[in-house]
């Protein structure tokens, strides 16, 4: 277990290494490279994110300025934030808030480009793959501002009883094209402001923001807490003395993730929300599952495979990457073997087969790496593939790949990399650096291997992520996890295909049902080869209409799942249908739809129907519902505990001496300063 | 029966953990792990004190100890070196229980509190003064509501507050406390029959 312990710790600490040592992109308004037309400004910046009952609603309020003499274009770009179901953006036309609809992607970009050319006023948000979100403004009048707001959706994780919110904002700059073609105007000009508000039935012990310690944290109870970050023009506006900062979050150039831990000794819990606006519509359900503290800790051997992105975009990282290898290895017992695989255009395996890990092999493989010098593009299959050659069966084996990347060569389509972790019996774990890397091809990956992935932002607390690495993989997994519900009919379950759970990990499942009532949930699975459930009862509430945005997030996973069969079978319009009318039915912007802002009467006149704006009102209302209602307990199994055990916790502590302490040493030193002056 | 001098040793201490900080990026073999050290790596009994997990656990922690080990330094400096060894041993000897149920352990807080004992127990004996027993009782109520709440009050550290250390920390204080007092009777028996 030590070993295993230090080859994690070692690999996540090199991923933020190497994510130190590269150059950062932000977020930020886009002028072609090279081009005449002059740059506007980011005049104001606000985020604001409450997160409640399960899931975060993040708002992103926006002021560009244009201080030229023309009229201009306002492209607006930023990384698209984990599982983030977009659905509402609105744009401010003659001082009126117009809320967007959302069409089918290129009918939305044609609206948009012939409302452009009639000089009319209109706005567009379309998502570039994994990899953005781009929001299109047009006009911004000469010498005038305009003002956009755009707001997601997205589930929030606790994972071993540590909360992570992040809101995303520094470019991994693999896109080398995008990049060159245009430059990035990432300064808020004058007021930046980032609001976080939390409310939760669990009580937590503390708030964190590792990357931003001047943030102001205000505990209003155990389980309610306010955070803010804002430059100075905001502080004084808001007459906030504390908390501000002159530039440090003045450049959208930097991740802003949020911690919070919730307190010791939580017992293992399943939550739910729900929304059913009558008694005959259908209701949606969101179920949390926080697993008990009940998996053992692994005792055995393994067999490492590290598999390490060799390709050009890791230049000036590799010899962190080698250091963190170096480390790994190291640490290793003289009965685990390993094996090291470097991909580029190709892959070529440095080790002869599994080698021993004796501290001359490492040392001589360490010196064979240094010899290496990372260039051209990435051939993520060939790596994989070589990776999966040769594993020994009788072993429990481990791939750890590590990339900052996108494959661009060779075998590219994710269906072909699912098919060959099917072929093996392996586990895969993925450490995806930054916010550009495929990151649905990498979780896909790791998931039908029954594997992780583990995002780390640069913002991340290295301690943290060590920890959450360790925990996973120090200790047995819950595999082949399946759902089942009885009682009451649901369908549309989501995710369809759940895969592995580990330590501290959550369960979130979406679904659709009919009938209130009482029902049985089982969730099964296996450890070890052994079937294990866990089952409890509870009551499916008949109309609850508090969380109207459940439907978008069951939307999205819906959208998430289909995805991932379209890459598995290819091309396929009638899930390509699919996914356009889910999108659409709740209002979603994804790779196939985008978010259209008209005059209001344009929309009459182009036979656009306003659905989203109901939408977006009812949601509006419920937010406000909530707010006077306070916090509500969405724990459904308090009668009967799906689990014995309290939850995952990371399992360190320390204690500082703190002030408290200092403020009863101070009398002792003064008092023993005057009787020792006096003898 | 005191000497005045300059608190090398507090210094010394002061240095290796500011060092042990700022110039080991990576802390983690260094952390005390029950499971660790039964497999061998036995220096996290000790380096486990001397590191902590972000900078304001270790500035707390530093300047409690450069304020408690400059007051016992005062006295004795065998005193400070004797109450740091037991305060260590009694902290580990929590901490390799399946009580504690903790993966990594790190700072020197534990410990701080035998040094806080020894200190107070040093002035006690120096002045008499009631002044260290209100401070005992307050460092007690500290402690006591540490352990039953779960939580580090005032501070904010970004590992989980594990109070019970602190309970071990004091433990090891009553003990040097016990054992200084054995000495001094046994000594002025000596003196007595001399």
């Amino acid at each position: 277990m030590r070993t295993l312990n230090l080859i994690i710790l070692s690999l996540a600490a090199l991923c933020i290494v190497t994510l130190w040592s590269t150059p950062n992109h932000a977020a930020g308004l886009m002028t072609p490279t090279g081009s005449s037309l002059p740059q506007l400004e980011i005049r104001e910046h606000h985020v604001d994110v409450v997160i409640e009952d399960g899931y975060a609603i993040t708002s992103v309020e926006q002021v560009f300025s244009n201080p030229h003499g023309t009229d201009l274009e306002a492209i607006y770009s930023f990384p698209v934030p984990e599982k983030a179901a977009v659905g509402e953006f609105t744009y401010w036309i003659d001082g009126q808030a117009v809320t967007g609809e959302v069409l089918e992607k290129e009918q939305a970009r044609e609206v948009y480009e012939q409302e452009k050319q009639a000089g009319r006023e209109t706005a567009l948000t379309e998502q570039d793959s994994y990899r953005t979100f781009d929001i299109s403004v047009y006009p911004v009048r000469a010498g005038q501002d305009v003002r956009i707001r755009l707001t997601y959706i997205q589930p929030v994780h606790v994972d071993s009883s540590i909360g992570r919110y992040v809101y995303p904002l520094e470019d991994g700059g693999v896109d080398e094209q995008k990049l060159s073609f245009w430059t990035y105007q990432e300064a808020v000009e004058e007021r930046f402001s980032f609001n976080l508000s939390f409310r939760s039935s669990w009580p937590i012990d503390d708030f964190r923001l590792p990357q931003h310690p001047q943030a102001y944290i205000q505990q209003l109870s155990d389980s309610e807490w306010n955070l803010s970050l804002v430059n100075e023009v905001a502080a004084a506006e808001e007459g906030m003395t504390v908390g501000a900062t002159p530039a440090v979050v003045h450049r959208l150039d930097e991740d802003i993730v949020v911690y919070w831990r919730q307190a010791q000794g939580l017992p293992g819990a399943v939550e739910m929300v729900a929304y059913k606006e009558g008694a005959s519509s259908r209701g949606t359900f969101m179920m949390t599952v926080t697993p008990g503290d009940d998996l053992a800790p692994i005792t055995q051997g393994r067999d490492w495979v590290f598999i390490l992105d060799f390709s050009g975009s890791m230049e000036g990282k590799f010899q962190s990457l080698i250091e963190g290898v170096n480390k790994g290895l190291t640490q290793l017992n003289p009965n685990d073997r390993f094996r090291i695989i470097l991909f580029n255009n190709q892959a070529r395996e440095v080790t002869m087969g599994f080698e021993n890990a004796t501290p001359e092999n490492v040392q001589h493989y360490i010196q064979v790496l240094e010899s290496n010098h990372p260039n051209s593009g990435t051939n993520l299959f060939a790596g994989l593939n070589l990776g999966m050659q040769s594993l020994d069966a009788d072993r429990s084996n481990a791939l750890i790949l590590v990339t900052d990347g996108v494959a661009n060569l060779g075998y590219t389509e994710k269906k072909d990399f699912l098919e060959l972790l099917e072929t093996h019996d392996a586990r895969l774990f993925t450490f995806v650096m930054g916010n550009s890397a495929n990151q649905p091809l990498l979780e896909s990956m790791a998931k039908v291997s029954n594997g992780f992935a583990m995002n780390v932002s640069n913002s991340d607390d290295i301690a943290g992520k060590l920890l959450e690495a360790t925990s996973r993989l120090t200790h047995e997994a819950l595999h082949d996890v399946s759902v089942s519900f009885s009682g009451v009919k649901v369908s549309d379950l989501t995710p369809e295909r759940i895969g592995s759970l580990y330590r501290g990990q959550q369960l979130i499942v979406l679904g659709h049902y009919w009938e209130g009532g009482e029902a049985t949930v089982n969730i099964d699975g296996k450890v070890s080869g052994k079937s294990r459930n866990y089952t409890t009862t509870f009551e499916f509430p008949e109309v609850t209409t508090l969380h109207p945005e459940i439907e978008r997030l069951w939307g999205f996973a819906k959208i998430e799942d289909l995805q991932n069969r379209l890459d598995y079978f290819g091309e396929d319009a009638d899930i390509e249908k699919a996914i356009v009318d889910v999108a659409v039915e709740n209002g979603l912007v994804t790779d196939y739809t985008s978010m259209i802002v008209l005059r209001e009467e344009r929309y009459q006149e182009l036979g656009i129907n306003r659905f989203n704006r109901s939408r977006v009102e009812n949601e509006l209302l419920a937010r406000q519902e909530r707010a006077i209602k306070g916090i509500r307990d969405n724990r459904v199994d308090r009668n009967q505990p799906m689990y014995t055990s309290p939850r995952a916790s990371h399992g360190n502590g320390g204690g500082a001496f703190g002030p408290w302490m200092l403020l009863l040493l101070m009398p002792l030193l003064i008092h023993h300063l005057r009787t020792w002056n006096r003898s | 029966m005191t000497t005045r001098q300059i608190p090398y040793s507090t210094f010394g201490l002061l240095a290796i953990l500011i060092g042990l900080h700022w110039l080991v990026p990576d802390k983690t073999p260094l952390y005390f792990s029950a499971g660790d050290i039964v497999r061998g790596e036995t220096w996290r009994f000790i380096t486990g004190h001397f590191v902590h997990a972000d900078p304001q656990h270790l500035l707390w922690n530093c300047l409690g100890l450069a304020i408690l080990g400059t007051l016992i330094e005062r006295h004795s400096r065998i005193a400070l070196w004797a109450a740091l060894g037991v305060g260590i041993v009694s902290v580990g000897a929590l901490l390799l229980t399946p009580f504690s149920q903790l993966e990594y352990y790190c700072g020197l807080s534990g410990v701080l509190n035998t040094l806080l004992l020894t200190a107070l127990w040093l002035e006690w004996t120096f002045t008499r003064s009631w002044l260290i027993i209100a401070i005992a009782c307050g460092s007690f109520a500290k402690v006591v509501i540490e352990v039953s709440q779960g939580v580090s009050i005032v501070t904010h550290i970004s590992w989980p507050p594990y109070a019970w250390s602190h309970v071990a920390g004091l433990i090891g204080g009553l003990t040097v406390i016990w054992a200084q007092s054995r000495i001094r009777k046994k000594s002025s028996l000596t003196h007595y029959k001399l």
